[in-house]
């Protein structure tokens, strides 16, 4: 084990005299691999506390919403209740999917992304191209590390902006931390991304679904139509949707 | 009154106390905590215009401050928790508009500045920060996730501040020193996993 951690420890501890970190400090503008050790000290340490405090973020996430709920109650008159029962006993997942309408009445739009979140977008999938930052990231997502996938895809970004999986992983991850607003940013820059199938508009649809504030679901629905005339990815989802609300 | 885990919402000496432990005992001062306060979120809502996350995010960094001031010593008693926790959080709120107003906000700070930076004298710091703007966070990120759970708890517990005694009640060690050669150990193997993948 090198010794220089050890000593690294020290001067940011204070427990060195005046003279020995004068010493250190001069060490580091005379050594530039000592430096980098020096450097590598305190990204670790400013990496550590960033996931530190990630993962209590998440835990206060969960306390909050558990207290303060941001659904909305069922819409008056509908059917929801009865049907919902109805949707998990009659296979929720090939109904989702094939955008097949079982229901007869109509769903509430924060239900129905409820639904497809749980059906799918519990993992992503890996490929099975080199490992590289996405599939860490990926892998994270999938633990349900959402603190530290995020962090992951963030970092992409940052790097380049154009890295449009990224920024719909980002997005995801958002919308599965309750971070309705992180979330919308990601999709809205996602749709005016040139793609050959942008899933942006549609992810849109879905937070502000799940969101639920005053307005969203209008927004909702009109996007939904967008996607729908647009042709956009997942269409005959959104088209089935529209169907229902 | 005595801390309890049964009790979930403590008094604010209980809580004090609470956040100067280790263990469940200091999570469930933390919690206890962040929900004695929480209708500071709608007043962020209400006082401010801010959104549900923004108030959100604004409280929770409120109550991140607040556990790492208490644990330093900055916080001395002389107000009510109360007070000095709205006051913070007032300020978090007024810098979250002023960041919106201005559009400064990006999507992720490569690093933050760190105050271990400004330990160093300016030549040294100058050095050590161009260093640190190159070091790929998010391989640094991989590398510590693979790192193994106890070495990541422990990397964890030391960068929030606790010393290597507490560590050694938290993770079951001996000692403060074999807390401090573990920990080493675990960094020394983090730097040459993420050096092995860099090259």
């Amino acid at each position: 084990m090198s010794d220089n951690l050890s000593y690294i420890e020290d001067y940011f501890n204070k427990s060195l005299s005046p003279e020995e970190t004068r010493l250190f400090e001069e060490r580091i503008t005379a050594e530039p691999a000592f430096a980098e050790e020096v450097s590598f000290y305190i990204s670790t340490r400013n990496l550590a506390k960033q996931q530190s405090v990630a993962e209590k973020k998440a835990r206060f996430r969960a306390l909050y919403d558990a207290s303060e709920p941001a659904k909305v109650v069922e819409m008056p008159g509908s059917k929801t209740r009865t049907w919902r029962l109805v949707a998990i006993a009659a296979s929720i997942i090939s109904i989702v999917v094939l955008g097949v309408v079982f229901f007869k009445s109509d769903r509430h739009p924060n239900e129905l992304a409820d639904e497809y979140i749980k059906e799918n977008l519990e993992e992503i999938s890996p490929s099975m191209s080199v490992q590289d930052s996405l599939e860490a990231g990926k892998q994270l997502y999938n633990k349900k590390d959402y603190a530290g996938a995020l962090i992951i895809f963030e970092s992409i970004l940052n790097r380049d902006h154009r890295q449009s999986r990224a920024r719909e992983y980002a997005g995801i991850v958002s919308l599965q931390m309750n971070n309705y607003d992180k979330a919308l940013s990601h999709f809205s820059e996602l749709e005016e991304t040139r793609l050959e199938s942008n899933p942006g508009k549609f992810y849109h649809a879905l937070t502000l679904m799940k969101r639920d504030q005053p307005g969203d679901n209008e927004l909702a629905k009109k996007l939904l139509q967008e996607v729908v005339d647009q042709h956009l990815w997942n269409e005959d989802v959104a088209a089935a949707w529209l169907k229902k609300w | 009154m005595a801390l309890s885990e049964s009790n979930p919402q403590l008094t604010e000496d209980a809580i004090v106390e609470g956040l100067r432990q280790t263990g469940t005992i200091r999570i469930k001062a933390e919690e206890s905590l962040f929900k004695t306060f929480d209708y500071f979120i709608k007043e962020g809502i209400r006082n401010h215009s801010l959104t549900r996350e923004e108030s959100f995010d604004a409280y929770s960094d409120t109550v991140l401050s607040a556990i790492d001031k208490i644990n330093d010593g900055t916080f001395e008693g002389r107000s009510s928790l109360k007070t000095w926790i709205y006051r913070i959080f007032q300020n978090k709120c007024v810098d979250l508009l002023r960041k919106k107003s201005t559009n400064k906000q990006s999507i992720h700070q490569t690093q933050e500045i760190s105050g271990l930076l400004y330990m160093l004298s300016d030549n040294a710091r100058t050095i050590v920060q161009k260093m640190m703007e190159n070091t790929d966070m998010e391989l640094l990120m991989k590398r510590l996730q693979q790192l193994g759970e106890q070495c990541k708890k422990m990397l964890l517990a030391w960068a929030d501040g606790l010393p290597d005694r507490e560590i050694a009640t938290l993770l079951e060690y001996k000692t403060a020193d074999v807390v401090k050669t573990s920990r080493l150990r675990c960094m020394e193997k983090l730097r040459q996993q993420y050096k092995d993948h860099k090259s």
